[in-house]
């Protein structure tokens, strides 16, 4: 096993690639989504329940699977694994934080808009000074659950072959046959990775709520 | 224009019933050991003696840091070879699920239990009731009512990730549609009527769980008696 | 609110299209061989199964196997370069039809198969149909392991797949995505036997120690071929011409008695690829 430690380490960029990615991505299109389901505007808030309900209520392998086989008979561009286990991981993530800032946006009482703007501060100078970073503090743990979450569905992109940990592990596997060795040490690798991280969120959420 | 044809699917719906039947076994499966296991490892995590509650501890954060496919692909190929006993894929899923899912329900039973408040146990113990007295007849009924929403809420996760057996060789609904789609040449219309199934029978299921949630909401918390 | 959510609108439409367009090629027009020329690459469908194809653990590179050898040779007397896309066999005629590869070397013609993809006349080599099976188990004859409580590990929609479900459908029979995990079956005891061509079994048996390979009777002996998009006659010739000339001149038995040296393996002991020198 660790005759490989190149092949361990491109695993490990490639999980890092697509996590990112998964992460940018599932943010910026979750605070869409969350948007669209807090307006009161029926254009936005039904293709955004539409959108949350189905990718939340559907596997992810389900959709990564759909993605790199089922849709380029519609389309005619090539999609990558990447582009593939991508779209599915950003999409259910996106799914879920969507719901996440919209609870955290909901959470914050119209008395925190009235007590600033009593206080002589423009809309904006309120939601910067008040409204904002008290979102953000309910919304944090949860938005690092979600961040945990997809960096361990990173391995689902290895069912499209995607270069990642589990695909290393798969391939050392394969060619040496010690399939104990092998997957031991890539799930002892992601536990020595992410379980400080748990931690660390475990932490911080004990800190938001004191601070409260 | 893509030419839509549904009917291989239709001629061969009953692959796709057996998988249906199969992911609902396995969940079905997982749910009966996990929960009895889980509600184990969270009350061993509880105790007092650290013998004790450090391995349950290990146990319950390792399986809920590792992604689920690694513990699937550990279990399958790599345990069988390490106690020297052949598993059918769905013993093996079985076992991988159960734990996992075991491991995710300590978790939600331990926070249940104390969430109730102290003095619950403090008045349960003034009636003259031992600490597992307490813990059986006041405690553990209060909290199992307030974890039941995310009981629920776990098992539909279960369901989701119970697709995972399809990299491997167990017939759940994914593995057969992979199957199909590789013989019939029909990815799209595949893929798209499964995924629709599985929407179908999770939102189902989120729909009663919000419904339950509502109930017990409007029931309103026990008090004590 | 408005403004925001205007500039974050813009900023994903802009963040979808950089993800999904640099890597983009909009179908194509002309044949696979313009497509190649314009290219500049030939795509060959690849999926762990040494003696065809093997990935380097160490570079990440698709550097070895009979398949390899040919996907070289092919591209050179294109002029282009060879690229490798990873696949399995139940998915690589998915993945001509979406136009992910170009070729697909291994795969053998069959009737369904011929409905969604063409294949060249001239065969690409020949071999047998074996098991890797546990020391103990009788599997002289296909009758041997068409019983109830034999459990045939296979890939997926290859030709093993067919031929097993077939003549053994009474035996247990566990498909997989490809011929690593099928073996790694066997040799995790959750299945008797493993079912692939007789050459990826050398190579397993070599690797793995135990188990005895076994041709059963009646020996199922067939040429493997190559699937390539539908209705494409000039690409389809030239594949038929490269074919036969390598076969011709011995460069395919070559080819893969090298991986076998390469993998320690002795080219005299194992049988040949070209049906005439058997």
């Amino acid at each position: 096993m660790w005759a490989y430690p190149e092949a361990l380490l491109a695993g490990a960029a490639g999980t890092l690639r697509i996590f990112v990615i998964c992460l940018v991505v599932g943010l910026i299109l979750g605070l869409l989504v969350g948007l669209g389901r807090y307006s009161k505007l029926r254009l936005a808030y039904i293709p955004a329940s539409i959108f949350v309900e189905f990718f939340r209520n559907t596997p992810v392998l389900v959709q990564i699977l759909w993605f790199y086989f089922a849709m380029p008979m519609l389309m005619p561009f090539e999609i990558s694994p990447l582009m593939a286990a991508s779209l599915g991981i950003s999409l259910n993530s996106a799914a879920f934080s969507g719901e996440i800032f919209r609870a955290g946006i909901q959470s914050l009482e119209s008395g925190q808009w009235e007590g600033a703007r009593a206080l002589g501060m423009s809309q904006t100078q309120a939601m910067r000074r008040v409204i904002l970073p008290q979102a953000i503090k309910r919304m944090l743990p949860a938005l690092t659950n979600r961040a945990i979450e997809i960096f361990k569905m990173s391995t689902l992109a290895s069912a499209v072959a995607y270069v990642e940990l589990l695909q290393q592990g798969k391939l050392i596997a394969s060619i040496h046959y010690n399939p104990i060795e092998a997957y031991t040490c890539i799930a002892l690798l992601f536990f020595i990775f992410l379980y400080p991280l748990v931690q660390s969120t475990y932490f911080l959420e004990r800190k938001l709520r004191q601070s409260d | 224009m893509y030419n839509w044809d549904f009917a291989p699917i239709l001629a061969n719906s009953d692959v796709l019933g057996m998988g249906l039947l199969n992911t609902l076994k396995l969940t079905g499966t997982a749910l009966t050991f996990g929960v009895p296991l889980g509600l184990c490892l969270a009350l061993l995590r509880l105790s007092r003696w650290r013998l004790l509650s450090m391995p349950a501890g290990l146990l319950v954060e390792f399986f809920r840091t590792t992604p689920p496919l690694v513990q699937l692909f550990w279990f399958f190929f790599a345990l069988p070879i390490l106690v020297q006993v052949e598993m059918t894929p769905f013993v093996a899923a079985a076992i991988t699920f159960s734990i996992q899912s075991a491991a995710f329900f300590a978790e939600v039973f331990r926070a249940g239990i104390v969430s109730i408040e102290r003095g619950q146990s403090e008045a349960a113990l003034a009636l003259g009731m031992s600490d597992q007295q307490a813990m059986r007849r006041v405690i553990l009924p209060q909290a199992v009512k307030r974890m039941i929403p995310a009981f629920m809420e776990r098992s539909i996760e279960l369901m989701k990730t119970t697709t995972l057996v399809a990299t491997v060789s167990y017939a759940d609904l994914l593995f057969q549609a992979n199957e199909l789609a590789q013989k019939t040449f029909r990815p799209l219309e595949v893929f798209t009527v499964t995924a629709l199934i599985y929407f179908t029978v999770i939102y189902a299921a989120s729909l009663i769980v919000h419904r339950v949630e509502r109930r017990l909401a409007i029931s309103g918390e026990t008090t004590v008696h | 609110m408005t403004l925001d959510r205007r500039t974050a609108l813009t900023g994903i439409s802009a963040s979808a299209l950089a993800i999904l367009l640099p890597n983009s090629v909009l179908a194509q027009s002309g044949g696979t061989l313009d497509q190649i020329k314009q290219r500049g690459s030939i795509r060959i469908g690849v999926t762990q199964a040494p003696p065809w194809f093997s990935k380097d653990p160490k570079s990440g590179e698709w550097s070895s196997g009979f398949g390899i050898s040919m996907g070289k040779a092919m591209a050179s007397s294109l002029g282009v370069k060879l690229e490798t896309v990873e696949v399995t066999w139940g998915t690589a005629i998915a993945a001509l039809q979406a136009n992910k590869i170009d070729i697909m070397y291994m795969l053998d013609a069959t009737p369904e198969r011929a409905q969604a993809v063409d294949f060249p006349q001239s065969p690409l080599l020949y071999y047998s149909l074996a098991v890797l099976a546990r020391d103990d188990l009788p599997a002289a004859q296909w009758s041997d392991l068409d019983k109830v409580g034999v459990r045939i590990a296979v890939p997926q929609a290859s030709s093993m797949d067919k031929f097993v479900s077939e003549f053994a459908s009474k035996a247990t029979i566990q498909r997989f995505p490809g011929n690593a995990e099928a073996i790694a079956a066997f040799q995790s005891g959750r299945a008797d036997a493993v079912s692939l061509f007789h050459p990826p079994l050398l190579v397993a048996r070599k690797a793995l120690g135990n188990g005895k390979i076994v041709v059963p009777k009646p020996a199922k002996f067939q040429a493997s071929s190559a699937a390539l998009r539908k209705d494409d006659k000039p690409f389809r010739d030239f594949v038929d011409n490269t074919f036969a000339t390598h076969y011709k001149s011995g460069q395919t038995q070559k080819w893969y008695e090298e991986f076998l040296v390469s993998f320690g393996l002795d080219p005299k002991a194992s049988p040949a690829v070209m049906k005439e020198m058997l």
